[in-house]
């Protein structure tokens, strides 16, 4: 009869979380493609709502010709909002590659700027909850 | 185009985000949906009608 598990009298501050997943992997798709890190984690239903959630944000911005900023040097926040909107990922790679820059012009520009930025954002919140859960800090 | 509704879906958008993030069960996540959303909808016409206070911008052309 093996010897009882001295850890299950532990205090929960000494108790170090037991990785599920590979942390790494999970972030990295969850940043690739919106979703993808929870459905390697095996939370599909969760996956497709994420993913439909960053991309429906991202297409309204872009039905409200909204920028999709690519300013790598120069003023901080707009190399901020550049790094924000990589946030989503694949798509905005895709969108970046397309030709597609947003139109100042546009009645609905800062609002349409303000959704593919927020698209960006959950999707690197969904990247640290990815990491979350794989390393198994999180349920 | 309707601001407020815009407004609207933003705040829609992320809040289902949250809920789904943050809440297990349908109605906590109900529960969070609700107060984000209302949340941002108040906030945003709060800010709104302050900014009523400030008139400014450039003035309209002749």
């Amino acid at each position: 009869m093996p010897a009882k598990d001295d850890t299950a009298a532990a205090s929960p501050a000494t108790k170090v979380a037991k990785p599920v997943a590979n942390p790494y992997l999970a972030a990295v798709l969850a940043w690739v493609l919106p979703g993808a890190g929870h459905a390697y984690l095996g939370r599909s239903a969760r996956a497709l709502a994420f993913l439909a959630l960053v991309l429906s944000s991202l297409a309204i911005g872009c039905s409200l010709d909204g920028r999709l900023a690519w300013v790598f040097r120069g003023p901080p926040l707009q190399v901020l909002a550049t790094f924000g909107g990589l946030g989503s990922g694949a798509p905005s790679l895709v969108l970046h590659m397309a030709g597609y820059q947003g139109a100042v012009e546009a009645p609905g520009y800062e609002y349409g700027s303000v959704f593919i930025l927020t698209a960006g954002l959950m999707n690197m919140l969904l990247v640290l909850d990815a990491w979350d859960i794989a390393s198994g800090r999180k349920s | 185009m309707s601001h407020v509704f815009l407004m609207a879906v933003y705040a829609a958008l992320v809040s289902v985000f949250f809920a789904l993030l943050w809440r297990r069960g349908a109605r906590q996540r109900g529960k969070l949906f609700l107060q984000i959303f209302l949340g941002m909808m108040a906030g945003g016409l709060a800010l709104a009608w302050l900014m009523f206070l400030f008139p400014g911008g450039p003035p309209p052309p002749p």
